[in-house]
């Protein structure tokens, strides 16, 4: 049985995630506005509601990100090596989401 | 159903301006809404008000207190990509435009607060900052140029007495340096040596009372986990980060400081906060962080903007038992 579900969300910044928000269910954000949360969370089920957040299967959340990562690392790997060589750590590594 | 007076005894009061007093609901005539004060249950992070120029390398009034006078400036905007001479200022909702930088830089560092802030270095190969440039709220004017030019570098203290320690001069790979200064408000001049030479490093505290943890100390490639202490003269170990890191985001003070994020063999969301002599685990941040800047006098309320991939995003911390204000939706 997942333990995670995966919306789709736009972070509109202020009150998006409150602190209470974070303490309650920690929500964790991905590339491609997507957001993971415990499942079978009354407040996180409430907070998916409030910012009006699209339900995705994992396997969509999943490929989402991979195509937000993929994207990402062609535009690392289009740099110089010398432009490279002065953004350590910045090339996107792939993201597997938890079940 | 029963009314509020039904319940309490009593009715919720209109207020002009926050109330302080723990429990209380109340309605804010001000900002026409109805709030709650509450003491936070544990640390977390919460979502702040987006920046409008995405960035990442930029720099922060490092010792802005709170949430609600952030001051964020410079850096590396995009897409397509370019230096930026943005300088924005938080409310504790939204941020505005401040007066722009004189130099356009990436990779720089801040000091002081939102009124006096700080900017000084910054620079992508070959090119090395020495430039110091000082914020009176509305608009920035040259002062005195570092000793050292530098960028990557970790910045604290005030406007009148800032810090600046550690960074890569020009060369590639990064000719890391051990180099501190102190700013007395018209020049720079050399403090004591980081035990450590780093860069991409973060810190915090005063000039008399700073503190420098992670980085990277590439060679040997990879972040470090060193804490230094300084006391106006010279840097002596701290506590070790519990978690080894670049590129992190820092603030605090020396005794009270917070490390934010940064790449731990990758993009990292992890948070630690210091005591004066070690290191602690505190609350994720809710997406990882990279490239970012963070403020904040103290590791109660401190606050994270921008970062890798031009981010506009902001994140608040509060410490666990901090009075907070929330806004009630009433329907």
């Amino acid at each position: 049985m997942a333990t995670k579900t995966y919306i789709v969300a736009e972070n509109w910044g202020k009150g998006f995630i409150t602190h209470r928000d974070s303490a309650s269910f920690s929500p964790c954000g991905f590339p491609a506005n997507v957001w993971q949360v415990p499942a079978n969370n009354r407040d996180a089920n409430l907070w998916i509601a409030k910012v009006l957040g699209t339900v995705k299967t994992k396997a969509e959340a999943q490929a989402l990100v991979d195509t937000e990562i993929t994207a990402a690392q062609a535009e690392y790997d289009a740099l110089t090596e010398e432009q490279k060589a002065n953004h350590p750590g910045s090339r996107p590594t792939d993201i597997t989401l938890e079940e | 159903m029963a009314t509020y007076k039904e319940i309490q005894g009593f009715t919720v009061q209109n207020l002009s301006s926050d109330s302080t007093s723990e429990g209380q609901v109340f309605y804010n005539t001000t900002d026409d809404k109805y709030k709650l004060i509450v003491a936070t249950a544990s640390d977390a992070w919460a979502t702040g008000g987006a920046m409008s120029t995405g960035r990442r390398e930029l720099g922060a009034a490092n010792q802005a207190p709170g949430h609600s006078a952030g001051l964020a400036f410079g850096g590396y905007k995009g897409p397509p990509g370019a230096v930026s001479n943005a300088t924005e200022e938080y409310n504790g909702s939204s941020w505005t435009g401040g007066g722009n930088l004189g130099t356009a830089r990436q990779r720089l560092a801040g000091a002081g607060i939102q009124t006096a802030g700080l900017a000084f270095g910054g620079g992508y190969p070959p090119t090395a900052h020495s430039e110091t440039e000082e914020y009176d709220g509305s608009s920035w004017t040259a002062g005195g140029a570092l000793g050292t030019a530098r960028g990557r570098l970790g910045g604290s203290g005030l406007q009148t007495a800032g810090l600046a320690f550690g960074g890569s001069t020009v060369a590639e790979p990064p000719s890391k340096t051990n180099a501190t200064e102190e700013y007395n408000g018209t020049a720079w001049t050399a403090g004591g040596n980081l035990g450590t030479p780093r860069y991409m490093l973060a810190g915090g505290g005063i000039q008399t009372a700073g503190i420098a943890f992670g980085g990277n100390t590439n060679p040997p490639p990879g972040g470090t986990n060193a804490t230094e202490e300084y006391d106006g003269s010279s840097w002596t170990a701290g506590g070790n980060l519990g978690t080894a890191r670049y590129l992190l985001s820092g603030a605090g003070s020396q005794d009270a400081a917070i490390a934010i994020g940064g790449n731990t063999g990758s993009e990292s969301a992890v948070c630690e906060l210091y005591d004066g002599s070690s290191w602690t685990a505190t609350a994720s941040m809710n997406a990882v962080a990279t490239y970012a800047a963070g403020s904040g006098s103290s590791n109660n309320l401190a606050l994270n903007m921008g970062g890798n991939a031009y981010k506009t995003a902001t994140e608040e911390f509060t410490i666990a038992g901090t009075i907070q204000v929330e806004d009630i939706d009433v329907t």
